[in-house]
């Protein structure tokens, strides 16, 4: 066996080791948590469960929400409104959906598809818009009829967080990779590296150079809107708002209207090499933008502390990655969540902080990493909800005090492991660096880039050798790769998909994920992670699952046409050998992770064969002279080079044709990226339109996606059948539907479909393959059925003189509920308090002859 | 320092893609050194293709051995970003016939030779698949059906797996049909058919056609085009300016670009040769 095949078989045996953890997409939480317009019910978003939880917050009595619904909505809902008390819209950014959801019925009613990724949704002037991150785009639809009226395009990238004039007359939006004006001056242009300050070092190679756009040497205007303005009446962007920040993370319209608030994170990647950056490569900050005249003022999240590293007094002060603000509704305060430091903040109408609240002062366990990502104001304002992302709980903050009061689980069950749970916080916890504002996911949000590149090489740095073939040749024998420690700038990877990846960077100059840990002393001046640490960074990194490409078609084959070529055709270009691309761009991800040579690509230094599977986000960089462009990176590790398929100076020869050229671009632009177009996909099955053909069509699909020849999905069906909540499975092999009682005969579609009553709705969910039985009748992996599961039983006992309920503590998800009827049942709101592993609450306060019960929430 | 040392000193820079002689770029005329000459030169280039330069320099020498044959012997250097590589090197015997018998309204030159290259810095010649150890791996939906061997065994296959008129990299036998005439302007024309075939691999093909305006004894103008034929898709167009002060030395100046995708933005191409 060769040495090249021996490692990378060793990769993928060190890779498989992750194999069994629950994989998911790391959704970009927008705004997930709300309360209902009555102010009774605190709408809060389960991602990675994919479902909405429903709290009780109507009793003065607590200030603990009481989980009363959890309803399944999609794949990785990151954003809800609430139109009505009783209709919620949540958007589903892997589902590629709106769901809207009747509280009372406990289902989802209805799913409106939406284009790639979408992020958030406001309502304006009776119609409801819709975010599309990915297509850059955002939908209108009317918000009682549900019918589309149209689309917003912008000259901007990635629309995410959505506000609404106070009047309902603009809605405004802003765009999260939308840079900050900063592009790269390509090696030819860019002035030859300094000399290394380690004496032992060769003299760097010639690599591009990181550069305001306004350089003269720049010959192409790259833009920089942060944040739109959009018409509700005519749906015409009416404005643009520029210069706010790098990363927008949200917005907000300041009560009365007069301004426009974006917490943002402003990058300093013109600052070159890792130790001029140590400890401080972005600020955290908030934009406020006078809607009249439009001037901008930006405060400084972290002004007046001192925050100097080694020492940094002030770090427990540190607020870092402002990810949500909400208004108090006078619009003399605002709260902002600090998602890398797990505080929140209440500011004056300047910016300037007032006052913080400590999120891992109460509840789970200190050194759980929060993550706040959503917030909401009781309707008195006297508590402020905070629905925190990695911990997947809910933290209730008394406003006045900033004091925390409660925190519970945001839902009753949660997929991912305490490993991946744990990855997670070193990713994004902040407080690990050296003066609590750096974290890996201020350039990586949530996992994925940040749109620009950055110089990290290191003057002071070792060579570094790394083995690779000249595979483009067929020649399997490694041969020593040195690679120079200033690197030049390389544009931001995401942290998805990188299973059986390895080696990772741009230079492959990381062997493992592990080998990243040195970056949390260099850059994050803050300590190396324990070994069990990394390894769970490590793990976690390994569940994260690149997008559907949105491009292909919904049953993954390849369309027709796409930007002006064939796909499929340039499919059979790729493959040919004769033509080279799939010599170095191996299947399945385009990369054959080996490092090949240099020459080949036209580089000054080594470089690992990148992916494909990204392609189609990073489109939006056009060097030419004249042009205008939206981003100032391209596809080339330094970001520059952007002509597809050849962004690379390699003959490719047998394309002669500009054709030729087109399909092969167009396939690229298609290329797969591991996950099937289905997955995700929901709908809602009735008995009326159970029988309608488009739907039949749909099915047949996603059952063919998830037959038994397919690793593509898992198909799982779950509602309400013949007026009882029910769950189903799609066996791959039977090819029935196996429900959530084992001892239930499984059915055909056409059983199940006239097993629906009228009333019922069936949400039809396609899964990644392994994860169907989470909403398909075993929500908790066990192997036991749901309905199967033991009920809880509830003990009622008067002790001491007092009514007591108790029921296992063990049994998450069921919810007390009382009557007077047997008829009409609402959530019993006593808090309940842990005793000897039992849920116990007080009940004297009820009147006389009520009944009360276990409900399971789902 | 020798004259002819100093030309290869002041010639200092690449060319990948020369193959001419004394009086055009791309395109080989069909002369052949007259007797007790010795022709030594060499070609500069630089090309900007997607945004990257690449810098070449192609020191080459010529020799009559008889009456009509002559040996050549060319060697190129390349910088394409990571210092300066040496790439091959390509001995060739160049045959003009003497055809005066046959009234013929053009003169004709066959050259053959053996382009040997650097194996650590470029292809190697045989393209040998072999499926990697251990269980299939899933290769995603767009993979081709798999191999009728079944994957079990290598297999050769040809494609050179580069351009002709910029073969890189690449052992090659290397050869070249020049027809050359000239009209009654003294416009100087020559045509190539290039035929290149790589070890192991399938013959490919280019053609060439150069032509040449004497404005002055000294200096003329020029345009030249070379371009893969069929399954190869670069294309390149020069035009170009001549100077030739004395017997002894020529210096050219070539300006063009790609007229294809795959083909240069732009290129700049120089050449000073001596003549002893």
């Amino acid at each position: 066996m060769s040495s090249f095949w021996r490692n990378l078989l060793l990769t993928t045996a060190l890779l498989n080791g992750n194999l069994g953890a629950f994989d998911h997409f790391e959704g970009r939480q927008t705004h997930p948590v709300a309360t209902t317009p009555d102010g009774a019910r605190l709408l809060a978003l389960n991602t990675p469960e994919g479902r909405l939880s429903v709290f009780d917050i109507s009793s003065s009595a607590t200030a603990v929400p009481q989980l009363v619904a959890e309803i399944v909505t999609g794949l990785e809902p990151v954003s809800l409104r609430a139109r009505t008390n009783d209709e919620i819209w949540v958007v589903n950014e892997v589902s590629d959906s709106v769901a809207i959801v009747s509280l009372s019925k406990r289902a989802v009613t209805a799913v409106l598809p939406v284009p790639d990724e979408p992020a958030d949704i406001v309502f304006a002037g009776g119609k409801a818009f819709v975010s599309c991150s990915r297509s850059h785009q955002v939908r209108v639809f009317d918000a009682v009829s549900r019918q589309a009226l149209g689309t917003v395009t912008f000259q901007a990238v990635t629309p995410k967080s959505l506000a609404v004039s106070p009047d309902q007359s603009k809605v405004y939006v802003s765009f999260l990779l939308s840079g900050n004006r900063t592009t790269t001056l390509p090696p030819t242009l860019a002035p030859a590296p300094p000399a290394p300050t380690n004496t032992a070092l060769p003299a760097a190679p010639q690599t591009g150079l990181i550069v305001p756009a306004s350089d003269s040497r720049i010959t192409y205007t790259v833009l920089d809107h942060d944040a739109a303005e959009i018409a509700v009446s005519s749906l015409a962007v009416t404005r643009y708002f520029d210069g706010l920040g790098t990363n927008m993370l949200d917005l907000a319209v300041r009560p009365g209207g007069a301004e426009l608030w974006v917490p943002n994170t402003e990058a300093l990647n013109l600052i070159r090499f890792e130790p001029a950056l140590k400890g401080h490569f972005a600020d955290h900050r908030v934009s406020r933008v006078n809607l009249s005249g439009g001037t901008v003022s930006i405060t400084d999240l972290n002004a007046g502390l001192n925050l100097a590293i080694p020492a940094a007094p002030d770090k427990n002060l540190a607020l870092a990655q402002p990810s949500a603000l909400v208004f108090t509704p006078d619009g003399n305060s605002a709260w902002v969540a600090a998602t890398g430091s797990d505080r929140v903040a209440r500011l004056d109408p300047n910016g300037t902080v007032l006052a913080r609240a400590d999120l891992r002062s109460v509840g789970t366990a200190p050194a759980t990493v929060r993550g706040p990502r959503g917030l909401a104001l009781s309707s008195d304002g006297s508590k402020l909800y905070v629905l925190n992302k990695l911990s997947n709980t809910v933290s209730v903050v008394d406003t006045a005090s900033a004091n925390v009061l409660a925190e519970v689980p945001a839902g009753s069950h949660d997929p991912l492991s305490a490993e991946t749970r744990a990855g997670r916080g070193f990713l994004n916890d902040a407080r690990l660096s050296g003066n609590g504002t750096m974290s890996c996911a201020v350039c990586h949000i949530d996992a994925d880039r940040d749109g620009l590149a950055w110089d990290l090489g290191d003057p002071g740095g070792e060579m570094v050798t790394v083995m690779g073939a000249n595979l483009s040749a067929h020649d399997t024998t490694l041969r020593p790769r040195v690679l120079h420690p200033m690197k030049g700038p390389m544009v931001t990877q995401p942290l998805r998909g990188l299973g059986g990846q390895a080696p990772f960077h741009w230079r492959g100059d990381k062997a493992t994920l592990q080998a990243f840990n040195g970056t949390f002393r260099n850059l994050m001046a803050g300590n190396l992670l324990s070994d069990a640490d990394i390894n769970a960074l490590a793990a976690y990194l390994g569940t994260l699952r690149h997008h559907p490409n949105p491009n292909r078609n919904f049953d993954r084959t390849l369309p027709a046409s796409f930007n002006g070529g064939n796909p499929t055709k340039g499919r059979d270009l790729y493959n040919n050998h004769l033509n080279h691309c799939v010599v170095c761009h191996a299947l399945p991800s385009g990369s054959d992770l080996n490092l090949d040579l240099a020459q080949e690509v036209g580089s000054s230094q080594p470089l690992k064969n990148p992916s494909f599977r990204t392609v189609y986000q990073r489109i939006f960089f056009n060097p030419k002279a004249g042009q205008t462009s939206l981003s100032g990176f391209g596809l080339g590790h330094d970001g520059s080079q952007i002509t597809l398929p050849t962004p690379h100076p390699y003959v490719l020869d047998q394309l002669s044709t500009t054709a030729d050229f087109a399909d092969l671009a167009a396939f690229v632009l298609c290329f797969d990226t591991g996950t099937a177009p289905t997955v995700g996909f929901t709908q809602v099955v009735t008995r009326d339109n159970a029988a309608d053909p488009a739907l039949a069509s749909l099915w047949t699909t996603l059952e063919a996606q998830a037959s038994a020849t397919s690793t593509a999905s898992d198909l799982a069906a779950t509602g309400f059948v013949a007026n009882r909540a029910r769950s189903y499975l799609f066996n791959k092999t039977t090819q029935r539907y196996q429900s959530d009682r084992a001892s239930d005969p499984v059915l055909t579609r056409a059983q199940l479909t006239a097993s629906l009553a009228a009333g019922d709705t069936l949400l039809l969910i396609n899964t990644l393959p392994g994860q169907g039985g989470l909403w398909g009748g075993d929500r908790d992996g066990d192997g036991v059925r749901d309905s199967d599961e033991p009920v809880p039983a509830l003990t009622l006992s008067r002790t001491s003189g007092q009514l007591r309920a108790s029921w296992p503590a063990s049994a998450a998800g069921w919810v007390l509920e009382r009557s007077s009827d047997l008829i009409t049942w609402e959530p019993e709101t006593a808090p309940a308090s842990l005793v000897d592993s039992r849920n116990e609450a007080s009940l004297d306060h009820l009147p006389f002859r009520r009944f009360l019960r276990l409900r399971r929430a789902w | 320092m020798s004259p002819a040392t100093l030309l290869l000193l002041c010639g200092g820079m690449p060319v990948l893609s020369a193959h001419t002689g004394q009086n055009f770029f791309l395109v080989e005329d069909a002369s052949v050194t007259a007797p007790g000459v010795v022709q030594v030169g060499s070609q500069f280039e630089w090309t900007h293709a997607d945004r990257m330069d690449t810098f070449g320099i192609e020191p080459s020498a010529m020799v009559r051995l008889v009456p009509g044959l002559a040996l050549g012997l060319q060697s190129s250097f390349a910088h394409e970003g990571s210092g300066w590589q040496f790439q091959s090197v390509l001995p060739a015997l160049q045959f003009s016939p003497d055809l005066s018998g046959w009234k013929l309204p053009f003169q004709v030159m066959f050259s053959a030779g053996y382009q040997v290259t650097d194996a650590a810095a470029g292809h190697s010649h045989v393209h040998v698949h072999t499926p990697p150890p251990g269980p299939p791996i899933d290769l995603g939906p767009d993979a081709p059906p798999p191999d009728p061997s079944g994957g079990s065994t290598s297999h050769v296959h040809g494609g050179s797996g580069t351009s002709v008129i910029h073969l890189h990299g690449t052992d090659a036998l290397m050869s070249r049909l020049a027809l050359e005439t000239s009209l009654p302007t003294r416009t100087q024309l020559a045509w190539n058919l290039i035929a290149v075939q790589p070890d192991g691999e399938n013959l490919s093909f280019a053609t060439a056609l150069g032509l040449r305006q004497p404005l002055t004894p000294e200096w003329s103008v020029g345009a030249e085009y070379s371009g893969d034929i069929g399954a190869n898709g670069q294309r390149l167009l020069l035009g170009t300016v001549g100077w030739q002060p004395n017997h002894h030395l020529s210096l050219r100046l070539g300006v063009g670009g790609g007229l294809t995708p795959s083909s240069p933005d732009v290129t700049v191409r120089s050449a000073v040769a001596w003549v002893f």
